[in-house]
């Protein structure tokens, strides 16, 4: 049977309900833009990883000398390898010098130096290296001629610097970079740069376990050829202090594991000391990375299921109130003698027409933000290769459940209003049939003011209350529109109070790195030059390195950054908190992130692995690093955000790592006058008096730093606002259309009677202050909760994000959802004021 | 069930209608023990007070309520309580017109005629139905001439004014060609002399058709016109008394 007239009526009453079913679109299509964005940014950002290290053979595992200063000899390294390609799927390998140095740089505010990691790589007949290959953005590859060499008469020192560096610093071609190869910044060496390049090995551009999110203000890479290396360092043609290895593709991981153990023993045996082999895994760089996407994978499911979640209540809600509001009509129709089936089509079309519609634009919007959000991403990154997938199964997915959304929020309110028998689905109009009576609040007033509200005042409060559903779905759509903006727009205070939080508890005000450790008396020396400067109050020495940290309990491996301090000195703010603690001689200090995943408690025992100090003889001076484990008492426990430190005495760390061991690596400075000017000053009284030193940060120059890495979060936030802030103008939108709509009946009577407009607005107005105060006040918590839920997924193993909302954004957030609801209210209030009081009433025959 | 193949003389029967509403504690009974017959192509009126249960009635007849007790045999089969099954009922024994217009207002006049003639189809020479597009809409602007307005089947129901709309809804009612034509005031909203071209209308169908009409009213006047005058009082029958049978033009309100 022909139906022609029921879908004739579908197209034309979404035709008049333009508005709401253009916000039920946008909502239902924000919802699936995000599910199609996040996503298949995920899958794109990991393929796209994979296909640069790929791409540029990213080394399997590395082995590298304790000092850089200790040297392999090539001819022992081929010897080894060549003897163990036979026996292991090696696809190749190759030798590299990698020596930290630093740059010197004249800015407005005096010298900077930048710390500066250089690779010399054998790059002989302008070949590229086999392994941890590098990617030429701008410039020109290595030819034979860059090479130092001793025969020619003019030679230079020419190097690639990577893109990073080189857009920071606005390097071209041919820019001339001075290094200091001693630390001396008056003995610097030319370099000219021929170009820059991306890499697989610095992807994510970390400098080490301690330095994890260095700037590039401050760290950069320079690859050079091997014999101008050599010859910087002047070192002989055999020797370098680096190896990389690939492993042919598919090896499994022992496999790779037995070669690093075979490789160690047979280094060891040649006599030659070495690192215990990095696996890839434990390079600061890809470990870096990955922990970035997880976050992302969290971020992934966390975020489009939120805006997913609120844009399919938000659907459902007003997709209902659309068709209960068609509740007559229904009752007509079957009066006519259609069935329920002929009503479920019909209201089903409706879904399906605004879920297709909104599903499609919900993944053209995917298509494109996954585009625009990629390209910004890897821009920042700087990734050679790019991968952009098409995900047809996300695209399924997206339409299955806008569709499901949309048909489900027609066909139950249609259900409810078809079960009825006609003669009551014809009488009723859900919108206003709750019966009148006296509110609470109202009962309220009166006891408590012993005053009657005036008619005026009762006619808002029994319309708050009269139709409670109405009232609710309105409240929830405001506070959820709300905590959108807030929680979302809160994520960036929470970055500022995590950054903060890192580098609050510190006492000092400078923060000396040294290139390398400084020995014997070489440091003692410092920091008497240092306290005898008239701005420091106090200098201190540390050790920091990277370990690992491991329990009984647990299989968790934590990678850390250790800081040797002695207790008297260190002006560290412990937290211990109620469990008490203690920064001494007997033991270590964790974070209460570290304690939680190694699962130890106070007084419990960790295992550290740590180098051990050999001297095999004194005169000459000769000695050598053991990598050892060794167990540890805990005896602090800070409450911190971060996991990414821990904290032993010198006395401590003299008897793990050695008698005569590790005099220092990192000075820390506490100025009398903490000002941004004394600081500098300072910082480049360090930079000229002091020899060897890698960097001069104080607090603030750290969160800046951290700041500049999250600027791939934040993008992601920005993203994210965007997504909240349409999602929640459209929320507001329908339920305010809606609002209004359903009232029009009422309101023409109300007119008719001989009320004002000004009168209606007003009462108008009054409800929805009444309502929208509600919505915020239950919407702060409620930011704070999804709030605290988004930073759980922003946290990793490193930092455990602070959650925080400014005041700021509170009233920011206030001020949309205020503006909003009453700009959109007023538009359509205002068209009261041109309605055809006559045709409205005429309407209300209908029933 | 179709009109067509209903043999017996009578095509109404209620037995006992009973029907009460529940308004929280209080208990209304809109018919008590209400018992009356009507025959096939039989005029009959109802008359009765404001909230004497006339709407209740026919909506019960209609299929449009279920009662509360007793029953209504309808063609000589006794009506289903069902409510899915009383669809049947709507579709092909009744043709409304409602107390209140009640037009979809997205659809124009004419296709608010023709949702009801897609159901049943339109009713051709030799007694078929034809559901072609074509035929609908050529039966459903037949129909529209018929109640007058030809040249208004385009208007939306918020561009015609109330009588024009009641004669839509006397179009659609008429569209599925019923056994039985129920109207609930339908001449309560017009002005005389159209409400007299309604009832001629009406009476031509029983006439020339043979179809049923009952009609609900409480004009006295336009009761002179029915066979059969049925009053209700507070839900009961108070009285069932002959129709003057007068034409309609012999009416003055
Ligand atoms: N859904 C309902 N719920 C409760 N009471 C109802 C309902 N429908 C009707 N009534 C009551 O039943 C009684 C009969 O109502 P009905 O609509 O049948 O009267 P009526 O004779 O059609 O009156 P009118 O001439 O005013 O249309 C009335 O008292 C009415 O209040
Ligand atoms: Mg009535």
């Amino acid at each position: 049977m022909p139906r022609r007239s029921l879908y004739k009526s579908v197209w034309r009453d979404i035709s008049t309900h333009k508005m709401q079913f253009l916000g039920i679109t946008i909502m239902i299509a924000l919802g699936a833009g995000a599910l199609g964005t996040f996503i298949p940014s995920y899958y794109n950002l990991s393929r796209t990883y994979d296909t640069t290290y790929e791409n540029l053979g990213l080394a399997d595992f590395r082995v590298t000398t304790v000092l850089q200063t200790e040297k392999i000899p090539v001819d022992k390294v081929d010897e080894i390898m060549q003897d163990l390609m036979t026996e292991y799927p090696i696809a190749s390998y190759e030798y590299r010098v990698v020596y930290e140095m630093t740059a010197l740089e004249n800015t407005t505010e005096g010298i900077n130096l930048i710390a500066i990691r250089a690779i010399g790589l054998n790059v002989t007949g302008g070949r590229h290296p086999t392994v941890n290959d590098l990617a030429l953005f701008n410039g020109r590859w290595f030819v034979d001629s860059d090479r130092w060499n001793d025969s020619e008469s003019f030679n230079e020192y020419v190097a690639l610097a990577d893109t990073k560096l080189a857009t920071f610093h606005n390097l071209t071609p041919n820019s001339r970079i001075n290094v200091l190869v001693e630390g001396d910044v008056n003995k610097t060496t030319e370099v000219r740069l021929i170009g820059d390049v991306g890499t697989a090995e610095y992807l994510w551009l970390a400098a080490s376990w301690q330095d994890l999110m260095p700037s590039s203000r401050r760290f950069g890479l320079l690859f050079m050829p091997m014999s101008s290396m050599q010859h910087m360092l002047s070192w002989s043609n055999n020797e370098v202090n680096d190896v990389c290895v690939l492993m042919e593709p598919g090896t499994p991981i022992s496999m790779r594991d037995q070669l690093m153990n075979e490789m160690e023993k047979r280094f060891a045996s040649a006599g030659i000391s070495i690192m215990p082999a990095i696996p890839r895994e434990d390079e600061p760089s890809y470990a870096g990375l990955q922990l970035d996407l997880e976050g992302f994978v969290e971020m992934v499911v966390v975020f489009p299921a939120f805006i997913l979640m609120i844009a399919i209540f938000s659907t459902y809600v007003t997709m209902s109130r659309l068709v209960a509001a068609q509740r007559q009509e229904v009752g007509i129709t079957m009066a006519l003698g259609y069935s329920r089936k002929d009503i479920y089509k019909k209201y089903l079309s409706y879904g399906l027409i605004v879920g297709a519609v909104g599903g499609i634009i919900g993944v053209i919007i995917g298509e494109i933000f996954t585009r625009w959000f990629i390209n910004v991403y890897l821009g920042m990154l700087v990734v050679p290769f790019r991968y952009y997938g098409f995900y047809p199964d996300i695209i399924a997915l997206n339409l299955v459940v806008s569709l499901t959304i949309c048909l489900l929020g027609c066909y139950i309110p249609a259900r409810s209003s078809a079960k009825l028998i006609p003669a009551v689905a014809m009488r009723d109009d859900p919108a206003s049939v709750v019966m009148g009576r006296v509110t609470l609040v109202e009962r309220a007033i009166k006891r408590i003011t012993g005053y009657e509200p005036r008619v005026r005042t009762k006619i808002i409060l029994r319309n708050l209350f009269r139709n409670r559903r109405r009232t609710i779905s309105t409240i929830i759509g405001l506070m959820l529109s709300f905590v959108l903006i807030c929680s979302t727009a809160g994520m960036d205070d929470s970055f500022g109070a995590t950054m903060n939080a890192i580098t609050v508890r510190e006492g000092w005000n400078l923060q000396v790195q040294y290139i390398d450790f400084k020995m014997g008396n070489a440091v003692n020396e410092d920091i008497n030059i240092i306290n005898s400067w008239p701005e420091v109050d106090l200098a201190y020495r540390g050790i920091t390195f990277s370990t690992v940290l491991t329990s009984n309990y647990t299989d968790s491996e934590i990678i850390l950054q250790i800081r040797v301090q002695d207790p008297e000195n260190a002006i560290h703010d412990f937290q211990f908190g109620s469990t008490g603690g203690e920064f001494n001689d007997t033991g270590i200090v964790i974070t209460k992130g570290t304690a939680k995943q190694l699962r130890v408690g106070l007084g419990e025992k960790i295992i550290i692995m740590h180098p051990r100090f050999n001297i095999t003889s004194l005169i000459p001076l000769r000695y050598s690093f053991q990598m050892v484990n060794s167990s540890v008492v805990v005896t602090g426990i800070s409450q911190e955000t971060t996991s990414l430190v821990c904290w032993m005495s010198y006395a401590m760390a003299e008897q793990l790592i050695g008698q005569g061991g590790l005099e220092a690596n990192t000075i820390y400075i506490k100025l009398k006058d903490p000002s941004v000017d004394s600081i500098n000053a300072v910082k480049q009284k360090v930079y000229l008096h002091i020899k060897s030193v890698r960097s001069a940060l104080s607090p603030a120059d750290i969160s800046r730093d951290m700041g500049e890495y999250m600027e791939t979060l934040r993008l992601f936030l920005l993203v994210l606002i965007g997504f909240s802030v349409a999602l929640a103008g459209s929320i507001v939108l329908t339920t305010s259309i809606i609002n209004v709509l359903e009232r029009r009946r009422e309101v023409a009577t109300i007119l008719t009677l001989g009320s004002s407009h000004r009168r209606v607005e007003i009462s108008f107005f009054a409800e929805n202050i009444v309502i929208l105060v509600t919505a915020i006040i239950l919407g702060i918590p409620m930011s704070f909760e999804s709030l605290t839920e988004m930073a759980a997924s922003f946290s990793n193993d490193f930092l455990e994000f602070v959650v925080a909302i400014g005041p700021t954004t509170i009233w920011i957030s206030i001020a949309i959802i205020f503006v909003a609801t009453v700009l959109v209210q007023w538009f359509f209030v205002r068209g009261f004021r041109r309605m055809d009081l006559a045709q409205e009433t005429k309407r209300r025959t209908v029933g | 069930m179709n009109w067509a193949v209903v043999t017996e003389m009578v095509l109404i029967e209620t037995r006992s209608l009973c029907k009460t509403y529940q308004m929280g504690k209080v208990v209304v009974h809109a018919l008590r023990d209400v018992s009356f017959q009507v025959e096939q192509s039989e005029f009959v009126v109802i008359l009765g007070p404001s909230g004497s249960g006339k709407t209740t009635l026919l909506n019960l007849i209609g299929g449009m309520d279920i009662p509360t007790s007793g029953k209504i045999i309808f063609g000589g089969n006794e009506m289903t309580t069902k409510t899915e099954e009383l669809v049947e009922h709507r579709r092909n024994n009744i043709g409304f017109i409602f107390q209140f217009l009640n037009l979809l207002p997205t659809l124009t006049a004419v296709e608010n005629v023709e949702l009801a003639l897609e159901l049943t189809g339109a009713l051709t020479e030799d007694g078929k139905r034809d559901f072609s597009k074509k035929a609908i809409h050529q039966r459903a602007l037949e129909l529209m001439e018929r109640v007058g307005l030809g040249d208004r089947v385009n208007h939306f129901p918020a561009e015609l004014s109330g009588g024009e709309q009641q004669r839509v809804s006397i179009a659609r009612a008429l569209a599925k060609d019923p056994p039985l034509i129920v109207g609930d005031e339908p001449t309560g909203s017009l002005d005389f002399k159209t409400g007299v071209e309604v009832l001629k209308e009406l009476l031509r169908l029983r006439k020339e058709e043979g179809r049923s009409v009952l009609l609900v009213t409480h004009n006295r006047e336009i009761a002179k016109i029915a066979d059969t005058v049925i009053e209700l009082s507070d839900g009961r029958v108070r009285e069932i008394k002959e129709g003057e049978r007068r034409t309609p033009d012999e009416l003055r309100w």
